[in-house]
C-alpha cells in the first residue's frame, strides 16, 4: 500500500510529460533550431545566479549542425565595461551584413596577445537615458536611468583570443571619427 | 524517444526544487537566420498564472505590429516567448504596492519614478541565460511583467506591463535599441551629452541635413512648431535633452510623446535597422555562383526567392546579362540558351531591392541586394550573324541539306551542323472556328538573335507577300516561339504563310 502514492505521482508525471509532447504549439514550427527540449533547469528565483555555467547547446540531431558562438555578458555603467560571464551559445545566426555605425554604436573586438584582430561586431550601446513626454500620465516620465546595465555580445569562438575590446565608433561629429577605446577585458580566465 | 526521457527527467528536477522554462513560438516566419527574432519572457506570473501570458504578449505583439513600419514587415520577424514561472505574483510596488519575490527581480519605482518598471542585474542575467538556452539569434528581448499598474523601461532588454497603454513605451524603447533612434525630448539634462544620430543634429545647413531628402523645398528652416508644419518633416529646434542647438526632424514624433506617429525619418531607420540585420534576398539558384557550360544551346536556369512584406508593395527583381538591363525581366525566374551570349566569361545577375516609401536614403544600399553569377561559356555557337558566317560560311549555304539554310538555323538558334529535329521545324494549323477560323504558322526557336529580323507573311499566289496589319496577327512572339495568324479566315480561297528571316543592316 505504501508504494502508492509514488505510482499515482509516476503516474501523474507521466501524463504531464506526454502532454507536454503534444502541445502543438511548443516549438512546433522551428525545425531548424531544435533548441535545447521545451524544459530546462534553471535556478529557482531565490537562488543566487550561476553566471558562469556554461549553457547546454541545443540538443537534438538539426541542433548539432548549427554553428556555435561565444556570448560575453557585460556590466555596462556609461561608458565603463566589466565582464560578468562568458557562455557558449548555438544557434542558426545570421552572416552579418552592414550595419550602420555611428554615434550609440559599440564596437566590440576579439585581439590576439599580438593586438591583432580576430573577430569583430557592432552592438548597440546600453541607452542611458530617455525622457519622453506620456500622454498617459500627462507629463514627461523618464524610462531609462543611467544605472548600470546587463549587455550581452555575440561573437564567433576563435582561437588566442586574448582580450575582448570595447570601441565607441561614435563621435559627435559626423561622419563618424576614429573609435575611441572604452575597455580593454583580459579573457585569460573566461 | 530519448529526446521525451530527458524531458521527463528535467521535469523531475523542477519538482525538485528548480524553476522550469518552456519555449513556445508564437509567430514562425522563417529561418532565425533570416528574421528579426522578438522573444517575450514571463515576469510575475505564477504557474498557475502563466497561461494568461500568451494573451499578454499577443496584445504586445498585436499593437506593434499595428504601427509602422512594423505593419509592413511583420513578416519579417518571428515571435517567441519564454515561460517560466515566479514564485509570486505581479512585481514590487506595483497594483499591490507591496514587495514580491519574482524571476526577474523586478519592480517599479526604481529610484523614485514611479512608472519605472525595472528589473535588476540578477534578472537581467537570468534573461540572456534564458534567452541563450532557447533563442540565442534573439534581437529584441522584452520582459512581460504581470501587472496591470502603467509602466516599462528601456535598455538592452525592454520592460513592460500588462497596463494596455505599456505597449507603447516598448515601441519607443524598441526605437532605441533596435534602431538607435535618439530621444527628440528638448528639456535641458546638461550632465546628458547629445550626439549626431539618424533623428537628431547640431546641422542646420539645408544642404547637409541628413534627412534633407525629406524636407519640402518650401519647409523653413529652422521650423516653426505650428500646426502649418505638425506632420511635416523640418529641422525643429530642440532635440536630445537641449532646448537649443540641436535639432529633430519631427515636431512631436513618436521618439518625443508616446502613442504619436513614428514620423518618417524614424520609420526609414527602422526599414534601414530591419535590413542591416537582414538581406531582401531568402534565397537564390544555382548556389553556385560560378557555372562552366561547355555544350551548346543548353537552357539556363536561374531563381531567386525575395522576401514578401506583410504589406504591398512587394519587392521588386530586376535582371542583368553582362551588366545591362533585360527590358521586362521582372519574374522571380530568368532562363536563356547558352548560345545567347556565345564563349568566353559573361555574367547574369538578380537585383532585389524593395521599394518601399519608407526609406529615400540609403546610401549602403541595405535594401538591394544583387546575385550574380559568373558563366564561362566554350562549346557555344557563334552569338552573331558575322561570327556565324565567318564559321560555317554564307548565309545560303546548307552543309546538312535538310532545307533550312544557315541563316535560317542562326535566326533560331540551331546548329548548322546537324540536320534540324522534326520537333523543331515550323508548322501549319488553325485557330478558332468557322466563320472565323484562321490559319496559323509556329516556329519553335531556341532564342531571338538582335542581328536578323523574323517576319511571318502571307499570301494568296505565292507571288504577293504581305505582313503586318490587315494581312497577319501575331498571337505569340517570345524566346521559345514565334506564333502568327492570318487575318483572313479561311474558306475564302488558298492562302499561304511562310517565315522570312532577314539579316538586319549592318
Amino acid at each position: 500500500m505504501k508504494t502508492w502514492p509514488f505510482l499515482i505521482a509516476l503516474l501523474m508525471l507521466l501524463i504531464l510529460w506526454w502532454q507536454a509532447g503534444q502541445d502543438p504549439e511548443k516549438n512546433a514550427s522551428t525545425p531548424h533550431a531544435a533548441p535545447a527540449g521545451p524544459l530546462v533547469s534553471l535556478p529557482p528565483a531565490d537562488s543566487p545566479p550561476d553566471l558562469t555555467v556554461v549553457s547546454p547547446p541545443p540538443a537534438g540531431s538539426a541542433g548539432e549542425s548549427l554553428p556555435r558562438a561565444r556570448v560575453y555578458r557585460l556590466l555596462a555603467d556609461g561608458e565603463r565595461f566589466s565582464l560578468e560571464a562568458v557562455d557558449e551559445v548555438q544557434g542558426d545566426f545570421r552572416q552579418p551584413r552592414a550595419q550602420p555605425s555611428g554615434s550609440g554604436v559599440l564596437s566590440c573586438r576579439l585581439v590576439s596577445d599580438t593586438s591583432g584582430l580576430l573577430a569583430s561586431t557592432l552592438v548597440a550601446a546600453p541607452v542611458t537615458q530617455c525622457n519622453v513626454l506620456d500622454p498617459v500620465t500627462g507629463g514627461a516620465v523618464t524610462y531609462v536611468r543611467p544605472t548600470p546595465q546587463v549587455m550581452q555580445i555575440r561573437l564567433p569562438r576563435v582561437e588566442g583570443a586574448d582580450r575582448l575590446e570595447i570601441h565607441a565608433d561614435a563621435s559627435t561629429a559626423e561622419p563618424a571619427g576614429p573609435s575611441r577605446l572604452l575597455a580593454s577585458i583580459p579573457l585569460g580566465a573566461k | 524517444m530519448s529526446g521525451r526521457l530527458i524531458s521527463l527527467l528535467l521535469w523531475l528536477t523542477v519538482l525538485s526544487g528548480g524553476a522550469q522554462s518552456t519555449l513556445f513560438t508564437v509567430q514562425n516566419n522563417g529561418p532565425r537566420s533570416q528574421r528579426i527574432n522578438f522573444v517575450f519572457l514571463s515576469e510575475g506570473y505564477t504557474a498557475a498564472q502563466l497561461p494568461a501570458f500568451a494573451g499578454h504578449v499577443n496584445t504586445a505583439i498585436n499593437y506593434l505590429f499595428s504601427r509602422e513600419p512594423w505593419q509592413r514587415y511583420r513578416s519579417y520577424c518571428n515571435v517567441f516567448r519564454i515561460e517560466i514561472a515566479s514564485t509570486q505574483s505581479g512585481t514590487d510596488n506595483g497594483i499591490a504596492g507591496t514587495a514580491v519575490t519574482t524571476y526577474f527581480n523586478s519592480g517599479f519605482n526604481t529610484p523614485g519614478v514611479t512608472q519605472l518598471l525595472t528589473i535588476d542585474e540578477t534578472g537581467q542575467n537570468r534573461a540572456y541565460a534564458l534567452m541563450n538556452t532557447h533563442v540565442p539569434e534573439y534581437d529584441v528581448p522584452i520582459v512581460i511583467v504581470n501587472d496591470r499598474k502603467y509602466g516599462g523601461s528601456g535598455g538592452s532588454i525592454a520592460i513592460t506591463s500588462t497596463n494596455s497603454s505599456s505597449a507603447q513605451i516598448t515601441e519607443h524603447e524598441i526605437g532605441h535599441s533596435f534602431a538607435n533612434l535618439a530621444d527628440e525630448y528638448d528639456n535641458d539634462y546638461p550632465e546628458y551629452t547629445p550626439s549626431e544620430k539618424p533623428n537628431n543634429t547640431a546641422e542646420t545647413s539645408r544642404s547637409l541635413i541628413k534627412w534633407r531628402s525629406w524636407i519640402d523645398a518650401t519647409t523653413p528652416l529652422p521650423t516653426p512648431e505650428d500646426d502649418d508644419f505638425g506632420s511635416a518633416v523640418g529641422l525643429f529646434e530642440g532635440s536630445m535633452y537641449r532646448t537649443v542647438g540641436q535639432y529633430r526632424p519631427h515636431d512631436n514624433s513618436l521618439m518625443r510623446s508616446l502613442n504619436r506617429p513614428t514620423g518618417a525619418v524614424n520609420s526609414q531607420q527602422i526599414v534601414i535597422s530591419i535590413y542591416g540585420r537582414l538581406s531582401p534576398l531568402e534565397s537564390y539558384s544555382p548556389a553556385l555562383l560560378t557555372q562552366n557550360v561547355t555544350q551548346s544551346l543548353q537552357t539556363l536556369e536561374f531563381s531567386v526567392d525575395p522576401k514578401i512584406p506583410s504589406l504591398s508593395p512587394p519587392l521588386t527583381v530586376e535582371w542583368k546579362m553582362d551588366g545591362q538591363t533585360v527590358s521586362g525581366a521582372t519574374a522571380t525566374s530568368f532562363s536563356l540558351l547558352s548560345d545567347t551570349f556565345g564563349n568566353g566569361t559573361h555574367t547574369v545577375a538578380a537585383r532585389v531591392k524593395d521599394p518601399t516609401a519608407y526609406v529615400r536614403d540609403d546610401p549602403a544600399d541595405l535594401l538591394g541586394e544583387t546575385i550574380t553569377w559568373t558563366l564561362n561559356l566554350s562549346g557555344q555557337l557563334p552569338e552573331t550573324l558575322a561570327k556565324w558566317r565567318t564559321v560555317y560560311g554564307p548565309d545560303a549555304a546548307n552543309p546538312t541539306q535538310d532545307g533550312y539554310p544557315n541563316l535560317i538555323k542562326y535566326a533560331l538558334g540551331l546548329n548548322p551542323t546537324q540536320s534540324i529535329a522534326s520537333n523543331q521545324q515550323a508548322y501549319g494549323g488553325t485557330v478558332g472556328s468557322p466563320p472565323a477560323m484562321y490559319q496559323t504558322l509556329t516556329v519553335p526557336r531556341h532564342l531571338i538573335r538582335s542581328d536578323v529580323s523574323y517576319l511571318v507573311q502571307v499570301s494568296s499566289d505565292l507571288t504577293s507577300w504581305n505582313s503586318g496589319v490587315g494581312h497577319t496577327m501575331p498571337l505569340t512572339d517570345t524566346s521559345t516561339e514565334l506564333k502568327v495568324r492570318d487575318a483572313t479566315p479561311m474558306g475564302t480561297g488558298r492562302r499561304y504563310l511562310r517565315l522570312k528571316i532577314s539579316a538586319a543592316p549592318p
